[in-house]
């Protein structure tokens, strides 16, 4: 970063723009550092590290179940899937059983959760291209997965729920209905999100054919999630690498068709995620009908969690597969921790697919990417 | 060879000559051709023709109008080179009744009848008159007051006087008031000191003139009491001494004819002898009467009333506008409020509606940075020149016939010019900040605000080509008040011009999906993120109350400004309330077209650069001058049932099928979303 800075030959005819750490639209603590031409961008170089809380250090000082709160923090807009990563991969370490209902509770929340990312992930990118309208109503549907959670667990935001071996609590008496009425409720808000921003002309205009990912450069740079999807590779954690109760589970998995540009491009990454809203909600009526022939009990405390050895545990986050990597000496404390997210990758893109772009085009880039800053950085 | 070359040369010479020479060119000249009720228009001949005193016509033919009547005026000739006529009540009528203000004739012809010979004099065919007639303005009751002070020149002179046909009629005159030879002239002295019109003998041989009788009886109670008798002067003023009597009709100053007070009143400007003589016609027979020049006091000029007036007026106006600014803002919000399931303001005032006072208190109390390298005199000039290019529009907008600061006769083109101080100041605000988001801002601003210019401006050329004036007075005039009569509905190529002009206006305005120079979420807040306080008050004031001005604009020009239906522009000018209750329907009109401006700005995205260009460029301006092109071939004009069907057809399809379409679509809507629980978890 540095040599670029001071290494910078000024010609006369580019201009450095600082974007950030504070702009409205990086989605948090981020820096950029624009070469542009007028409005053309010649480059857009990602600064990272502004929002590094040394989370993977703090592990190697906590007990394997004292860390969970840590883990809210790396991915705060989608904190439950990063609670279950971690417990997943302790449990995989320590070889833990997870009651059946305890894992039935997890998928929910992590569907709920994955929706209320989404709500953020795309009203986020209407606002970031000038319609704030959308931003506004779909936020008032995370306000009341939000109420759901909170019900759950007693958080909103950074939930704290799984345990190594189970969930924190059971769903409180009357909460499986409140979940049902509010599908109910959000299955139609879908099709009027779609109608109210997807098809709009100058949406369409705006995002078409911006910054086009074809499927082999996806994979080379590591995407995830439905970032990678967009580009037309059909691979999903949940399917393709089976964990929790999802095999038992029907649900599709969407990728982009290229519908209003080529494949890849920053359209298909933003209705990709409208529709796994649509397969999240029929994940949480499947599982919500499922657990009711559960055991009551969600719980299973490991007696003694000193394990040794390493376990990776995949699960797919809102952004896309998150993989904890934990390696055990036989103490309380982890000898290491790592957490390897989606953001942190898509970043790399940024500074490959700038070039040409205009600087409204960066906007709609990094919002595409649906980049959480503090999951960059960990 | 030569011979014929010498005639070719002089053919059109002579050809010129014969034509000058026609008796047909006798009118030389109409003056002045825009006119205002109350004036006199002189008809003017290249040679003495006229006889004074005779009967008198004055004819336009050939008037471009719907309807095309020859229009006939009565007239006067002053001198054997002028004749008269004015511009009162009638000829507005006259002329309103044919459907317009404007007479434009190929020939004029004067009328004569002495001695019962009829005799005509014509204008050459190819001279051609525009009778502009304007209507009843701040301007006129200036000069009407003007006039009633005279620069104070009346009152030293001792006389009340007022314009009557022919001259000036002196009304009444000051004379000393001996009150023992004022009752003299009777046997007894009335006890009570009143002499009543009977007691005077009024009208009889031996008695006072009626005349004096009302020049003595100062409270007009038909009796001369102590009281009247009082207020008498002690002395006889100038006009009185030289012998001025009350019934006297003025005719000429120092031999200029005198068709009003204020050519009365000039006549003390002009000149430096000593007396001015005055034609007098007295009981039908002219005298002369010698007025003294100078020793009067100095009085309150013309100008300076009429710039008092309007500087009244443009206060009435200015005042009000940043409390229209603030007004918008709290309504958007409360409308995108709606739009967003949320609640807006609603804390300050009531329902939130002082919230625009809170927010404005609030950003005066605040430091006034100014960053350490901007240039610190255009920095701190910008934002002033944005509000003087905005506040200057509010001159020409016509709130109703009456509430006009002036009606310019380039008034369109006004309007467009000072707008483009918007501009400047922002690219100077955006340049002079010293910050790169600011000049990206400002540079988008500009290559903008520049671009949408062209297709806005040809849009509203159309109009003033049909209208065939700038003055947005006159364009409104020309409207109709119900829909079909508006500009909007007159035929398709001005429909399409109205939503060319408002698309442009929106991008002049900066507003969304054109709110490119200040995207908040691009280029923070564009080119006034360096500014602060009071300075950055003014930006947003200018943007919104811009809203009230693309609506006032869209209203004025393509839907009928204050025309109320069923009521004639003149009928409107004469009464009070109906300009009230144009003014209504003219400020529904803006407030549906900002409703309109909001609504968009909540519900589309913002365009991209280049993006924002090709709409102009490729689409906008070519669909514009196609629009100009169409507007002009339809200025040609329709025969009567034509244009008709123009009109029924372009409102049924650009606007009846366009609402019920819509109306059925937010039934549709609806109806899909009737049974949607909006609180699932209640």
């Amino acid at each position: 970063m540095s040599e670029l800075i001071f290494a910078y030959q000024d010609s006369g005819e580019e201009m450095t723009l600082n974007m950030g750490p504070q702009h409205p639209s990086t989605h948090g603590v981020i820096r950029f550092i624009i070469k542009t031409d007028g409005e053309i961008m010649h480059e857009a170089v990602p600064d990272v590290g502004y929002l590094h809380r040394a989370i993977e250090g703090i592990a190697e000082k906590c007990s394997y179940e004292g860390f969970m709160p840590y883990t809210d923090r790396v991915d705060y807009v989608c904190a439950m899937t990063a609670n279950h990563a971690w417990a997943a991969a302790v449990e995989k370490l320590a070889d833990a059983k997870v009651p059946e209902r305890g894992e039935y509770l997890r998928v929910i929340s992590d569907e709920l959760n994955r929706i209320s990312s989404h709500t953020v992930a795309l009203g986020a990118m209407a606002m970031d291209i000038g319609a704030t309208t959308p931003f506004m109503y779909i936020l008032r549907e995370r306000e009341y997965v939000n109420d759901l959670l909170e019900m759950l667990c007693g958080a909103r935001l950074t939930y704290n729920y799984h345990r190594v071996g189970g969930v924190g609590w059971d769903m409180p008496t009357g909460w499986r209905d409140k979940v049902l009425s509010w599908l109910d409720h959000f299955e139609p808000i879908i099709d009027e999100f779609d109608r109210l921003i997807c098809r709009n002309e100058l949406f369409i205009k705006r995002l078409a054919n911006l910054a086009a990912v074809p499927a082999a450069e996806a994979i080379s740079f590591g995407l995830v999630g439905p970032n990678l999807r967009a580009s037309g590779v059909d691979f999903d954690c949940r399917r393709d690498v089976p964990y929790s109760v999802y095999p038992k589970l029907q649900f599709n998995v969407p990728v982009g068709r290229g519908e209003m540009g080529a494949v890849g491009d920053s359209w298909d990454r933003y209705y990709v995620r409208l529709e796994e809203w649509k397969e999240s909600v029929k994940i949480l009526r499947q599982a919500l009908d499922q657990i009711q022939a559960t055991e009551p009990d969600f719980y299973t405390r490991p007696k003694k969690l000193k394990p040794k050895g390493d376990a990776m545990a995949r699960v797919e986050s809102a952004r896309g597969d998150m993989s904890v990597y934990v390696v055990g000496e036989g103490t309380t404390n982890p000898y290491r921790a790592h957490f390897r997210t989606g953001s942190f990758n898509a970043m790399k893109l940024i500074q490959a697919k700038s070039r040409g772009l205009m600087v409204a085009d960066l906007v709609a880039l990094i919002a595409s990417l649906d980049i959480v800053a503090p999951e960059i950085d960990r | 060879m030569k011979a014929m070359k010498r005639i070719s040369l002089f053919a059109p010479l002579a050809l010129l000559w014969a034509c000058s020479a026609h008796p047909d060119a006798d009118i030389r000249d109409v003056r002045p051709l825009q006119i205002e009720r109350g004036d006199k228009v002189t008809v003017e001949a290249s040679h003495p023709l006229f006889s004074v005193g005779a009967q008198t016509t004055v004819t336009f033919d050939r008037i471009v109008l719907p309807g095309g009547m020859p229009l006939t005026v009565p007239g006067r000739a002053v001198s054997p080179t002028r004749v008269l006529f004015d511009a009162d009540r009638t000829l507005e009528r006259t002329i309103g009744a044919a459907g317009g203000h404007l007479v434009q004739a190929s020939t004029v012809t004067v009328e004569q009848n002495p001695a019962g010979v009829r005799r005509v004099y014509k204008s050459a065919p190819t001279m051609p008159f525009e009778l502009d007639l304007f209507p009843g303005s701040l301007q006129k009751l200036a000069q009407g007051v003007a006039d009633k002070m005279g620069g104070g020149l009346w009152g030293w002179l001792g006389v009340t006087v007022e314009a009557s046909q022919g001259g000036v009629a002196v009304r009444t005159v000051r004379q000393r008031f001996d009150q023992a030879a004022f009752f003299s002239k009777w046997d007894t002295v009335p006890i009570d000191g009143k002499v009543s019109r009977a007691e005077a003998h009024v009208g009889q041989p031996n008695g006072l003139p009626a005349a004096e009788f009302d020049a003595l009886d100062a409270n007009h109670d038909g009796v001369i009491d102590n009281f009247d008798v009082e207020h008498q002067s002690d002395s006889d003023g100038p006009a009185a001494q030289s012998g001025l009597r009350a019934g006297d009709l003025v005719v000429s100053a120092d031999g200029r004819p005198v068709l009003g007070t204020a050519d009365l009143a000039d006549a003390w400007k002009k000149g430096d002898s000593v007396n001015i003589q005055l034609g007098v016609v007295r009981g039908g027979a002219p005298v002369t009467v010698s007025l003294p020049r100078f020793g009067r006091p100095v009085g309150v000029p013309s100008w300076l009333i009429s710039a008092l007036l309007m500087l009244l007026a443009a206060t009435i106006i200015a005042l009000p506008v940043p409390v229209i600014g603030g007004l918008i803002v709290v309504w958007e919000r409360k409308i995108s409020a709606y739009m967003q399931s949320r609640l807006g303001p609603n804390r300050v005032g009531p329902n939130g509606w002082l919230q625009w006072m809170a927010d404005g208190l609030k950003l005066i109390l605040k430091e006034d940075l100014i960053p350490k390298d901007a240039d610190p005199i255009l920095f701190r000039f910008a934002p002033y020149l944005a509000f003087i290019g905005l506040f200057l529009v509010f001159m020409v907008l016509p709130f109703s016939q009456w509430i006009i600061v002036a009606d310019l006769n380039i008034g369109l083109l006004f309007l467009l010019s000072v707008t483009s101080l918007v501009v400047v100041s922002i690219i100077m605000g955006g340049w002079s900040s010293n910050s790169k988001w600011s000049l990206l801002g400002g540079m988008r601003s500009a290559a903008q605000i520049i671009s949408y210019e062209l297709p806005a401006s040809v849009s509203l050329l159309g109009i003033a080509t049909l209208t065939g004036s700038l003055s947005t007075e006159a364009i409104v005039r020309a409207q109709g008040g119900l829909p079909w009569d508006w500009y909007l509905f007159r035929n398709p190529f001005t429909f399409v011009a109205f939503f060319v002009y408002f698309i442009s206006a929106l991008a002049e305005g900066n507003r969304t999906p054109f709110d490119l120079p200040e995207a908040e979420s691009e280029l923070v807040s564009g080119f006034n993120t360096e500014y602060s306080g009071f300075r950055f008050s003014l930006f947003p004031l200018v943007e919104w109350v811009n809203l009230f001005v693309i609506g006032a604009v869209a209203g004025l020009l393509f839907l009928g400004g204050w025309r109320i239906p069923f009521v004639s522009p003149e009928w409107q000018d004469h009464s009070g309330w109906l300009q009230l209750a144009g003014f209504g329907i003219f400020l529904a009109k803006i407030l549906a077209i900002v409703f309109v401006i909001i609504w968009i700005r909540w519900t589309l995205p913002r365009f991209r650069v280049d993006q924002m260009m090709n709409l102009c460029w490729k689409f906008f301006i070519p669909i514009s001058f196609a629009c100009f092109i169409g507007v002009l071939l339809c200025a040609w004009g329709f025969p009567p049932l034509v244009d008709k069907a123009v009109r029924a057809v372009t409102f049924i399809a650009g606007g009846c099928i366009p609402a019920f379409v819509f109306v059925q679509k937010v039934r549709l809507n609806r109806s899909r979303y009737r049974e949607l629980q909006l609180n699932p978890l209640l």
